[in-house]
């Protein structure tokens, strides 16, 4: 480790009232290395990068440590040289590229900005240089490219000009803070590809930030896991994916929802991510661990090395167990086991199998006018939902996937008619739902509840807890008064496994995952049958979406209800659903039972889409890739929407759009590979 | 809610999440004292303007039962140019021995009747073109954006002097053109929160849980969410409508004599200023401006307390 080209030495930075959000940080990067940092929302992760940047914002400051890029004391460069390094030596790609270029320059202009400063590179050099980087990041048609403005650009591409901008100071070392995190699977599985290939190119070092245990397990050759500001553990990728030491990482594996698990709880980690620099005596992670003794609430444990060099932050390993007294024999047992998540009997099947079907859509359409001109003329529709169909059983989940922009959201919304359909037929037990007036409209939708995913935006901020969920119940006339409403409630937040002492407060006060539980709460006080959960999870941390993927699989095994479940998480969509749509661009290209669509998928976007997804067995596989980005749904392309990108397209996919093919009779695909066996 | 949008929001959520910091334990907000939820100041400024409109109705009460010192209007040529804290003149006495105190107590009600008008026309005008816009849009909202912008392009002064013109010089008539200039400020401000609002799911799940549009644009927007800009534009045109009313009686358009206002008392008393008798036009200056002060921190306190809005 000697040869490092970064080492980080106890690094510690601090809020201005002196909170440690970086605590006795320590790691080495070699050159030519993936160093992936991993950790949740609000752990430091982010800090430690732009302290090596030294880009800490106004009222953070690195207090101690050492920070030595080739042997030269980062801390301790005047300003002017730090900016030599800064995109010289050390560059940075961001979360967001949307946020991260200028709209107002084109992207020639920016690229030839780093090269001038770093490169001393100028005019049409630049410009040459400029189009070589671009066709180096696999940007078509380059030259042109070179003139437009970010805004023109998909987000891919913007994160692909991004990586350019990085590259053109030739830097030794690339910090990527959660690089594909805002990116759709299929452009993320592109983004890494290529993040890679230059890696291998280059030979620069890499240091990744990001939460997602699955683009660790493809890219790093190293990992450090943080908590609360601090390492906690810090292992070769390998060492670390086979046997994670600390319950924390042993947690966050068995966290992760997978087809294995069905039936199964998720073995969620209580509590929540504790608030950056939040004081803690003794080990940070102690309160939500189940494996902590006394010692853990007292002590902050010491950084251990294993002989392998396998490093933890944790009582278990650091030879002190004698003082653990009785409980000693049956903590070893766990951790030697590692993460098993305590299966519960699964009274689920009960529910399965009934055929009475709760949600029947045929042929929904929504279409949004594009207008022109001062008279607003209509010129055209974005078909955001172009004839989907599908149906749910009572108790059932159905999941709608897709990428953003395919309109799966917009289907939620249509079935509520919160979205007025441009066509089709919503039928709900029984009742047609679409032409209603407003008055049976109210009185109907009750049955029909939705979870949304922002759990920042969906609770009015002003109202406390009580009165939010009071509300529907008070619409609907549920409960014969304000006694029994009252108590209605208290079953309510106990269902969703809230305190009572939450009945008064304000949304702010809660976190994420526990404005999640109240938002379903709120849905649930209205005794619907049918759940409209709109990627309920994707805001929250992989730890709190454990809980509440629980928490909504118990409501269904406890309630009967049935769940339209829209996501673009494909192992979620494993874990939970019993049915699956794939959408595509407003249509919906296959459906089946999981099993059927996870394993044996047809459509070559399912296959191209569930090869995308990283899996943290670190097997690669065979990535499919897929050429360029989703179209518009103003302009679907002519025939199959899907050719453009299709590797296995034919003469008949441009010109018509597939039949439905039955593979069997549950599994349904639109592909012309499959129209021969009707 | 409006067409055409394309819904992208899970870059917008997964970008906000890391700047968002979930914390441990369920808040401790609501339980927290008064003095700890709210910032110090925030409270000392809403101390200070209820003052202010406390003294509103001392004045109103004081004027009905003849609690007042003097007669505002009795002439006393004993004691003309009595000098403060002298004898039974507490801020002295103007040029005619006017009791200056009971004059100011009762110049209140020459602004502040006219003032609620004007308050009132802009509020209601506003809150009812501001809903119209933002919640139907479309050609509604076009229409409405005409209308401001014409109201908008009238220099309020020359509309007033109109009026006083056409008709004559009554404070009323001054305070209902100040209203009805006030509206667009108002309908614009409602019209661009609703928008806002209208992105945020909690309206649709209200509309989900079966509650009538009556209910939620009442409840949901007006009451819970703008309240705190009501507020603000409620006290700040208060301010205006004093500044507007006390110019005007100064000039000679407003309130007349022998009636009080702090204005028509900082002209009469202007004359003798330089003469080294201050105070006939001094206290009601120093009224004027406490006063407007006291509304205008009323607004900013009440803003920050109802918004949650503390300094760290």
């Amino acid at each position: 480790m000697k040869s490092g080209l970064l080492r980080i030495n106890g690094l510690v930075t601090r809020l201005h009232n002196g909170a440690r959000i970086v605590d006795d940080v320590s790691f080495d990067i070699a050159p030519g290395k993936t160093f992936a940092l991993l950790g949740e929302s609000g752990c430091g992760k982010s800090m430690t990068a732009l302290s090596l940047m030294r880009l800490l914002p106004a009222g953070i400051a690195i207090e101690q440590g050492e920070i030595s890029l080739n042997s030269k004391d980062i801390l301790a460069l005047p300003e002017r040289e730090m900016r030599e390094v800064r995109g010289g030596q050390i560059a940075m790609i961001f979360q967001e590229p949307g946020l991260s270029l200028n709209p107002v320059m084109t992207v020639g202009e920016q690229i030839a900005e780093v090269l001038a400063l770093h490169q001393g590179i100028k005019n049409s050099a630049a410009e040459a240089r400029a189009i070589g980087l671009l066709q180096q990041v696999g940007i078509p048609d380059a030259p042109q490219r070179l003139h437009e403005y970010p805004f023109q650009l998909s987000g891919g591409m913007k994160q692909r000009v991004m990586i350019a901008m990085a590259l053109a100071g030739e830097p030794k070392l690339l910090i990527a803070d959660e690089p594909t995190t805002a990116l759709d699977v299929t452009i993320q599985a592109q983004v890494l590809q290529l993040l890679r290939d230059t890696q291998d190119k280059s030979g620069m070092a890499m240091l990744l930030i990001t939460h997602d245990l699955g683009v660790v397990a493809q890219m790093a050759h190293h990992v450090a896991v943080m908590y609360a500001g601090q390492i906690i553990e810090q292992a070769p990728r390998e060492k670390l994916f086979a046997q994670p030491l600390h319950p924390y990482t042993q947690k966050l594996f068995a966290a992760l929802p997978d087809m294995h698990l069905k039936g199964q709880k998720l073995a969620a980690i209580p509590g929540n991510v504790p608030a950056l620099g939040e004081a803690a005596q003794g080990c940070r992670f102690a309160p939500r661990c189940d494996q902590a003794w006394a010692l853990c609430h007292e002590q902050a444990p010491e950084w251990t090395v294993k002989s392998d060099g396998q490093g933890v932050r944790c009582h278990l390993y650091n030879g002190r167990t004698e003082t653990r007294g009785l409980r000693t024999e049956g903590m070893e047992q766990e951790v030697q086991n590692g993460a098993t998540p305590h299966s519960v009997p699964s009274p689920q099947h009960s529910v399965l199998g009934s055929n009475y079907s709760v949600l029947q859509v045929k042929d929904l359409r929504v279409y949004f006018p594009i207008r022109k001109g001062i008279l607003q003329r209509t010129v055209g529709h974005v078909k955001a939902v172009d004839g989907v169909a599908l149906q749910i059983g009572a108790g059932r989940t159905l999941a709608l996937v897709g990428e953003s922009g395919c309109g799966k959201t917009t289907v939620g919304k249509a079935l509520l008619q919160l979205l007025k359909p441009t066509a089709g037929s919503v039928n709900f037990s029984g009742a047609e739902m679409t032409g209603l007036n407003p008055q049976q409209l109210r009185i109907l939708r009750g049955g029909m509840q939705m979870v949304f995913q922002d759990p920042y935006a969906s609770l009015n901020p002003k109202m406390r807890v009580a009165e939010i969920l009071q509300e529907g119940m008070d619409a609907l006339s549920i409960g014969l008064n304000s006694t029994e409403r009252q108590q209605r409630i208290d079953v309510l937040l106990d269902q969703v496994g809230l305190a009572q002492n939450a009945k008064w407060r304000y949304p702010h006060e809660f976190s994420g995952g526990q404005r999640q539980r109240i938002a379903i709460a709120r849905a649930l006080a209205v005794n619907p049958k049918l759940l409209i959960c709109d990627e309920p999870t994707s805001a929250l941390d992989v730890s709190v979406q454990a809980q509440i993927l629980n928490l909504i699989k118990d409501l269904q095994n406890n309630l009967g209800l049935s769940y339209l479940f829209i996501t673009h998480n494909l192992a979620v969509v494993e874990y939970i659903a019993h049915e699956v749509c794939v959408m595509y661009l407003g249509r919906i290209v296959e459906r089946g039972l999981v099993e059927e669509v996870m394993r044996n998928a047809q459509h070559p976007y399912t296959r191209a889409l569930l090869s995308a997804v990283p899996r943290i067995d670190g097997d690669r596989g065979e990535v499919i890739q897929l050429a360029g980005e989703m179209p518009s749904p103003a302009k679907p392309p002519q025939g199959c929407h899907f050719h453009p990108r299709c590797s296995q397209a034919m003469d008949i996919c441009r010109a018509a759009y597939p039949e439905a093919s039955n593979v069997n009779s549950t599994h349904v695909v639109h592909c012309h590979l499959h129209s021969g066996n009707k | 809610m409006t067409a055409g949008r394309v819904q992208e929001p899970e870059r917008e959520i997964i970008f906000m999440k890391k700047y968002i910091q979930t914390s441990g334990e369920i808040g401790d907000f609501s339980t927290l004292p008064v003095w700890q939820k709210y910032a110090i100041a925030d409270l000392v400024y809403v101390a200070y303007g209820l003052l202010i409109v406390a003294l509103v109705v001392v004045s109103y009460v004081a004027g009905m039962f003849a609690w007042l010192p003097y007669d505002p209007q009795q002439i006393n040529m004993d004691a003309m140019m009595a000098p403060p804290l002298s004898e039974g003149y507490l801020l002295g006495s103007d040029f005619m021995g006017r009791d200056i105190l009971s004059r100011l107590i009762m110049g209140i009600q020459a602004y502040f009747l006219p003032g609620l008008l004007a308050v009132s026309i802009s509020l209601s005008g506003g809150v009812v073109l501001g809903i119209l816009s933002g919640y139907r849009g479309g050609r509604v909202e076009t229409i409405i954006t005409y209308f401001t912008n014409l109201v908008d392009s009238f220099p309020r002064l020359v509309l007033i002097l109109l009026v006083v013109a056409a008709f004559k010089p009554d404070i009323y008539y001054i305070m209902v053109v100040m209203g009805i200039t006030g509206i667009p400020t108002v309908a614009t401000a409602i019209a661009n929160k609703i928008r806002f609002l209208a992105q945020k799911n909690f309206i649709e799940a209200a509309i989900a849980l079966g509650l009538r549009t009556r209910v939620i644009i009442v409840k949901h927007i007006l009451w819970y969410n703008c309240r705190a800009l009501l507020i603000i534009h409620a006290t700040i045109g208060m301010g205006e409508a004093i500044l507007l009313e006390t110019s005007l009686s100064y000039l000679g358009f407003g309130v007349q004599e022998p009636v009080s206002s702090w204005g028509n008392m900082v002209q009469s008393g202007a004359n003798y200023f330089l003469q080294g008798n201050f105070w006939p036009s001094t206290a009601p200056a120093l009224a004027i401006m406490f006063t407007i002060l006291g509304f205008n921190l009323l607004g900013d306190g009440l803003n920050n307390i109802l918004e949650d809005r503390r300094e760290k």
